[in-house]
């Protein structure tokens, strides 16, 4: 009775992620795969149609299934090779100087998302700080804002600190014994880095990767208000069946197949990862 | 001329901030010899291996390796083999894979690498052991993949970083053996590091002692037990009586007579040429001090005391004895347990058998 009574609450975080994870999303699911008539409420027939239209469409694949892919890989790749640079130089500092750049990484984290957005505005936009800059060293005009490129200028600054917040801790965590032991045995700065550093620091790349992949794969926010109704990717489209067109089961079936894309390219990036590194995780 | 020398260091110095952590090394290694570099921590003797390995580069002097200057050379373009006290074994690497690395990237053709890392592992006994990870491996095999690792390059020299200080003491005199039969059986020059007396004392050929940056004492393992330069290299290598005097007599070749304070007068070995009637320090250690059972004997040499602590050792038994007129004892002696015991109060005189002259 008494271990009983001191152990209850622990069921109360899975009650919590039962209750407000699994719940909403087997409801998705049914809505998914409900009937949709303008006006009125769906009803659940198991009908799979609406991912029938989503996934023959060419006008979705093309416009958001796609978009949404490429956008979302390019942008993870992009801020893994940033971030990566930015981690290893701050990891590479003494541990008293790491403090300041860090905190620095936590802060852009702690900035509003739409503030940031409207930051980023200001700097791309039309006549703005770039855009002048270009103009000033007689580049042509080119449009960012609005544009796939701003998307994805956003999209990897967003990603950044995800990535470099558990690389900084991987990569400063690796034995510098380790490095000196390869340029014992012959090996310069280069491969020393490519043979030792990197693959001691893949559980950090794979983290920092698969939070940055799944955030922009959903992105909303970003797609939205930079992207100016052009770029569409898939979080958006459901927001949009949802809320202008009203067709919730279509907007459902966008949203679980966003998620089965999500893990699917997760797994094979997983995958890939164990084959190319196949000692990966024996290393930790 | 730096040829002859496999390792040698010239007038290193290494300052952090206010603090010399070298302070104008000097030192030789010939080819084939095995040289212990011996301190306590903050000594600098991790300091001169890490200056000889290209991780540290010195303020000032020079580092040649086989008569080529290297001072300023990265250690990837020095060829030199290093074994870490933690063995730094790259973890996402199986044994082969960890043994070949170095030979990899020397571009050797294939064969040549199977052949020479089967060669390093069969040096250090490790045949079979190929595809395990450093986790699979206990540490006394760690150790034996880090010296096979070190082994594999072809090294000119090979430096060892307190490499036996994380095994357990059964292990640690076992692959001492090991470790000295492979050098001798190789030929090849190493430049060991330790904090352990008995290790440098065991398995060298010269022991280099430092203390605060400075080498105290260059010499073989005897020589640095026997004849210590100084109150600090007596201290440090096994334990010894420390007595002040004034010289008396400095007739004979490297012998003085000294008189205590006490009045008793002991000979002792003078390394250097000392006035009479200068003040010196006399070093004894306590297995050079011989209990005198049956009375009296000759008239030097002779101590007279009563015993203090009586301390207990297994092989050998320790007495603390008062010295009589004396204000710098108790002095401690040692001899083998199976003789008569003696008891607390017991008077005793005390034959001195060696003695040395510390040089400062």
């Amino acid at each position: 009775m008494v271990a009983w009574a001191t152990r209850a609450p622990l069921f109360l975080p899975f009650a919590f992620v039962i209750l407000f994870f699994f719940v909403p999303v087997c409801w998705l699911v049914a809505t998914s795969m409900s009937s949709h008539e303008v006006g009125s409420a769906p009803v659940f027939t198991g009908t799979l149609a609406h991912y029938a239209r989503f996934w023959t469409d060419p006008f979705y694949l093309e416009t958001a299934l796609w978009t949404t892919v490429k956008l979302s890989v390019l942008s993870t790749v992009l801020a893994l090779i940033i971030g990566y640079v930015l981690a290893y130089y701050i990891a590479e500092l003494p541990p008293h100087r790491r403090g300041f750049l860090t905190s620095m990484v936590v802060v852009s984290l702690s900035v509003n998302i739409v503030i940031r957005i409207f930051g980023l505005n200001v700097l791309l936009m039309s006549g703005g700080l770039v855009d002048s800059a270009l103009t000033f060293i007689g580049m042509p005009k080119v449009r960012i804002m609005y544009t796939e490129i701003g998307v994805l200028i956003g999209l990897v600054q967003i990603a950044i600190p995800y990535v470099v917040l558990p690389l900084i801790g991987v990569i400063a965590a690796i034995d510098p014994a380790l490095k000196e032991a390869a340029a014992s045995v012959g090996a310069n700065k280069y491969k020393t880095f490519w043979a030792v550093t990197f693959p001691l620091s893949l559980p950090g790349v794979v983290a920092g990767t698969l939070i940055a992949f799944t955030l922009n794969a959903a992105a909303f926010a970003i797609p939205s208000l930079m992207g100016g109704g052009r770029v569409r990717m898939m979080g958006m489209m459901a927001y949009e069946q949802a809320t202008v067109q009203g067709n919730f089961p279509f907007a459902a079936a966008i949203g679980i197949s966003l998620t089965i894309l999500s893990i699917l390219i997760t797994a094979i990036y997983l995958f890939a990862i164990n084959r190319t590194f196949r000692t990966a995780r024996k290393a930790t | 001329m730096t040829q002859g020398f496999d390792i040698e260091l010239s007038h290193c110095r290494k300052t952090y901030g206010d603090i010399d952590v070298l302070d104008d090394v000097s030192l030789q290694v010939k080819n084939g010899e095995f040289i212990t570099v011996l301190g306590p921590s903050g000594c600098g003797k991790t300091t001169t291996l890490r200056v000889i390995g290209g991780f540290i580069i010195p303020d000032n002097g020079r580092v040649s390796i086989r008569g080529r200057e290297v001072t300023n050379l990265p250690p990837y373009k020095r060829n030199i083999g290093v074994v870490f006290q933690n063995y730094a074994l790259w973890p996402h690497m199986t044994v082969s894979e960890i043994l070949s690395f170095g030979l990899r990237i020397r571009k050797l053709p294939r064969e040549e690498i199977a052949r020479r890392v089967d060669e390093a592992l069969s040096m250090v006994q490790l045949t079979g052991l190929k595809d395990r990870y450093p986790r699979e491996l206990s540490g006394g095999q760690q150790q034996r993949v880090a010296m096979a690792r070190a082994l594999a390059i072809d090294p000119e020299v090979i430096i060892l970083d307190e490499p036996l200080s994380n095994l357990d003491r059964r292990l640690r005199e076992e692959l001492r053996i090991e470790l000295k039969r492979l050098q001798r059986s190789l030929g090849v020059t190493m430049l060991f590091v330790t904090h352990d007396q008995e290790e440098a004392l065991s398995m060298s050929d010269q022991v280099v002692v430092m203390q605060s940056g400075r080498i105290q004492q260059i010499a073989d393992p005897r020589t640095v037990y026997e004849r210590p330069a100084n109150r600090f290299v007596a201290g440090f290598l096994g334990s010894a009586n420390f007595l002040a005097g004034e010289l008396v007599q400095n007739s004979r070749e490297s012998r003085a007579e000294i008189k205590l304070g006490n009045g008793a007068v002991v000979t002792a070995h003078a390394p250097s040429v000392k006035q009479v009637g200068e003040k010196v320090t006399v070093i004894v250690r306590p297995e050079w001090l011989v209990l005198e059972r049956q009375g009296s004997g000759l008239p030097t040499n002779q101590l007279e005391g009563t015993v203090g602590d009586v301390i207990y050792e297994g092989s050998a038994i320790r007495y603390g004895i008062k010295l009589t007129h004396e204000p710098e004892s108790p002095i401690f002696l040692q001899e083998r347990s199976n003789a008569d015991v003696l008891k607390p109060g017991d008077k005793v005189r005390i034959n001195v058998t060696n003695a040395v002259i510390a040089t400062e």
